[in-house]
């Protein structure tokens, strides 16, 4: 046989009971959000109290650092000095110039039997070579050899008989002017 | 009387006044604790890694420094500045020439200062030599100069003679080069350039040929220049 419960309590008991749980529940709630609130405020503020620390700390550091630089100015001073010297310096030391190159060059491919009276080489690099030859052989190997891009290393763009002559002798007299390739 | 009916009204709605001291509350806290220092926080952290990166660059920027030979450095920058000064050096280059051209087996006719210059993008000043010598010598003579202690381009040539004969006058403009010192030598946290292995070479290269060559530079004894008195 089932029990019957019967609330013999005044609806206004029931009521107020109802009322005071959900305050209890809301209460219980709003203590929660204000310990978190609280816990959140004195986490930031203790996290910004040590990051100041670690900030304030470095910043020593930095400014030691500094002053040890300050103090060492002259060293930096002579490296950077030595450094910008050298960069120009590694450009040209051990570097011919085009006119050392050209003279080495157009020298090298002279025949045995070609003797030169002057040769000139200007600041463009141009060669112009008075030279004496005894033999026809002798000329075209001094030709052959200015021509053929294997021997003059592909550095001669031109090559330009100015003049030739003959002499009684046999002897040839010619003038060349020789222009490098840019 | 007054407290009692503040009780009794807060009795009365404390339902609805609980939750609102509670949201107010929450709202101050956020607005003027937790939001602002939360700004503060991570704004400040990129401050602190810059900060932390710039001292530990420094740091060892500094270290590096202390560890130069200021002696050692002075002698490199020395042999540097012999090669490629920072102003016109006519009488230590002309010096250095004529010991070049000397013991290259030729002999100095006439040594003057040249027109223009002919090495691009350079600052230097022109030589016109005129000498004697043996024209097989002359490719000797011309690496000599272009290896020379003291930083010379050949910058043209013109050898009058035959080819095996025994005086050819040779005559040649050589650009003498050198450029001002740098404007600024770095600011604290400016980069520390490192000499590499090249330069090490570069500067064992110019000791060897200055050794060779003679002293780049000429030293002046700074002692008094001139009358003190003109009228005297």
């Amino acid at each position: 046989m089932a029990n019957i419960l019967i609330n013999l309590l005044p609806i206004e008991f029931r009521q107020a009971e109802i009322k005071r749980t959900k305050f209890n529940k809301v209460q219980a709630f709003g203590v929660a959000v204000i310990l978190l609130m609280a816990f959140l405020a004195s986490l930031t503020v203790a996290l910004r109290i040590l990051q100041s620390q670690r900030i304030f700390q470095t910043k020593n550091r930095l400014s030691q650092a500094e002053e040890k630089i300050s103090s060492l100015k002259t060293v930096q001073g002579s490296l950077v000095l030595l450094k910008n010297r050298l960069k120009a310096i590694d450009q040209y030391l051990g570097t011919p110039s085009q006119q050392s190159q050209m003279y080495q060059l157009v020298i090298g491919l002279l025949p045995a039997n070609a003797a030169v009276s002057s040769i000139t080489v200007d600041k463009g690099g141009e060669v112009i070579i008075l030279a004496t030859v005894s033999d026809p052989s002798s000329l075209e190997d001094l030709t052959t050899n200015l021509l053929s891009r294997d021997k003059n290393q592909d550095k001669i763009s031109q090559v330009a008989l100015e003049s030739i002559n003959r002499g009684r002798d046999g002897i040839y007299r010619l003038s060349l002017k020789i222009k490098p390739k840019t | 009387m007054k407290k009692q009916e503040i009780l009794k009204f807060y009795q009365a709605y404390r339902l609805y006044i609980f939750p609102l001291v509670v949201a107010f509350s929450s709202l101050i806290l956020i607005i003027f604790v937790i939001y602002p220092q939360t700004v503060k926080l991570i704004s400040d952290q990129q401050v602190a890694k810059e900060t932390e990166s710039k001292s530990t660059l420094l740091e060892v920027k500094a270290q590096e420094l202390e560890e130069y030979d200021s002696a050692d450095l002075k002698q490199k920058v020395d042999i540097a500045l012999g090669a490629y000064p920072a102003d016109k050096d006519f009488i230590s280059a002309m010096g250095i020439l004529q010991d070049i051209i000397a013991k290259s087996g030729f002999n100095v006719v006439a040594m003057s200062l040249g027109t223009s210059l002919a090495t691009p993008n350079a600052q230097g000043y022109n030589l016109k030599v005129e000498i004697v010598g043996l024209q097989t010598l002359l490719l000797t003579l011309l690496s000599n100069i272009e290896n020379s202690p003291r930083l010379m381009r050949i910058s043209n040539i013109q050898a009058i003679g035959g080819k095996d004969s025994q005086a050819t006058a040779i005559s040649f403009n050589i650009d003498v080069l050198y450029a001002a010192a740098p404007e600024g030598f770095g600011s604290v946290d400016s980069p520390l350039p490192s000499l590499s292995e090249k330069d090490e070479e570069i500067i064992i290269k110019l000791a060897r040929t200055s050794s060779t060559f003679g002293p780049a530079q000429v030293s002046v004894s700074p002692g008094p220049r001139g009358k003190a008195n003109p009228f005297e």
